[in-house]
């Protein structure tokens, strides 16, 4: 009896309790939603996107950098920018020349025994403008190379 | 009525209009409240979307090819702020070109003014790079990074 009086006794303070609980819970909840709202950086984004052509205008010349002719006449075309820089091969009749329109021109002696230039090399075919011919200059027949692009 | 009479008449009608005349100049009066205007401005920033950036790149070229595209980001004045691009420095990976994204800033630029304020990103492909194309020219349409986000934080 002396206990369930107790009981009865302690029920008012329980009830004093838990509002306070209460209160310093939701106090606790609205300050960390306070401190959190104030150090969210808030943003906002929008997209595009990154366009890339690449060109390889010279691939295919370029990468047969070596061409033997059907006379034995050795070709080598390097490339390392994109354009022919260097060309090297038998330029003892005529070096190679940049023309007008950034045009490279070369020309060889053809040895007189020569009675046929034999097929073109398929790779000069694939610069934009390229052409041979054999002309003759004095009595002496050249084969005429031009490539531009 | 004789005369007297209607000069006492008359005497009284003006003694009374003039008394409902001056009741309501008599009785005028003010009751004044006062209230506020609050407003709570909510700090923001907008951005618009930057055209793509468009490079044209000949293999192993001897100079870098650039590319800028303009944006503007508006903020609300004197709200501080920054702006990031996302995969600023990539290999595209359709045609294996390395490149670089920058953003330039105005005069001002991260602290807002209320109106637009114009940026640019500005992309550089280094030169000497061959690349990665089975043709004459290929197109990285097939790049699963070439998409970028620019972003403001606030």
């Amino acid at each position: 009896m002396q206990r369930l009086r107790h009981m009865h006794k302690s029920l008012p303070l329980k009830a004093h309790t838990y509002p306070v609980t209460t209160a310093r819970v939701i106090s606790f909840a609205v300050l960390l939603a306070l401190w959190a709202s104030s150090s969210y950086a808030a943003q906002t984004s929008t997209q595009f996107d990154v366009f890339i052509s690449l060109g390889v205008p010279n691939a295919d010349l370029c990468r047969s950098s070596t061409q033997i002719g059907s006379f034995g006449e050795v070709v080598v075309v390097t490339c390392s920018s994109g354009e022919i820089v260097d060309f090297s091969g038998d330029t003892s009749a005529f070096p190679w020349s940049v023309t007008r329109g950034d045009a490279y021109r070369f020309a060889t002696l053809v040895p007189t025994s020569v009675e046929s230039l034999g097929t073109v090399n398929s790779y000069a075919g694939l610069a934009p403008v390229s052409s041979w011919r054999r002309v003759n200059i004095a009595g002496q027949d050249y084969l005429e190379l031009t490539i531009s692009w | 009525m004789n005369n007297l009479q209607m000069k006492k008449l008359l005497a009284s009608t003006i003694a009374a209009a003039a008394m409902i005349a001056s009741v309501p100049s008599a009785q005028a009066a003010s009751v004044i409240s006062s209230f506020n205007v609050d407003i709570t401005l909510t700090s923001a920033c907008s951005v618009s979307t930057p055209g793509n950036l468009t490079f044209a790149y000949t293999a192993l070229q001897a100079v870098p090819a650039t590319a800028t595209s303009p944006f503007s980001v508006t903020c609300a004045s004197g709200l501080p702020y920054t702006v990031g691009v996302s995969g600023a420095s990539v290999t595209d990976n359709a045609v294996g070109l390395a490149y670089s994204l920058a953003i330039t800033a105005p005069v001002g630029g991260g602290v807002g003014t209320g109106s637009s304020q114009l940026y640019s990103i500005d992309g550089t492909i280094a030169s000497g790079q061959a690349g990665s194309c089975v043709s004459a020219t290929c197109v990285n349409t097939a790049a699963t990074n070439k998409a970028k986000t620019v972003t403001v934080t606030y």
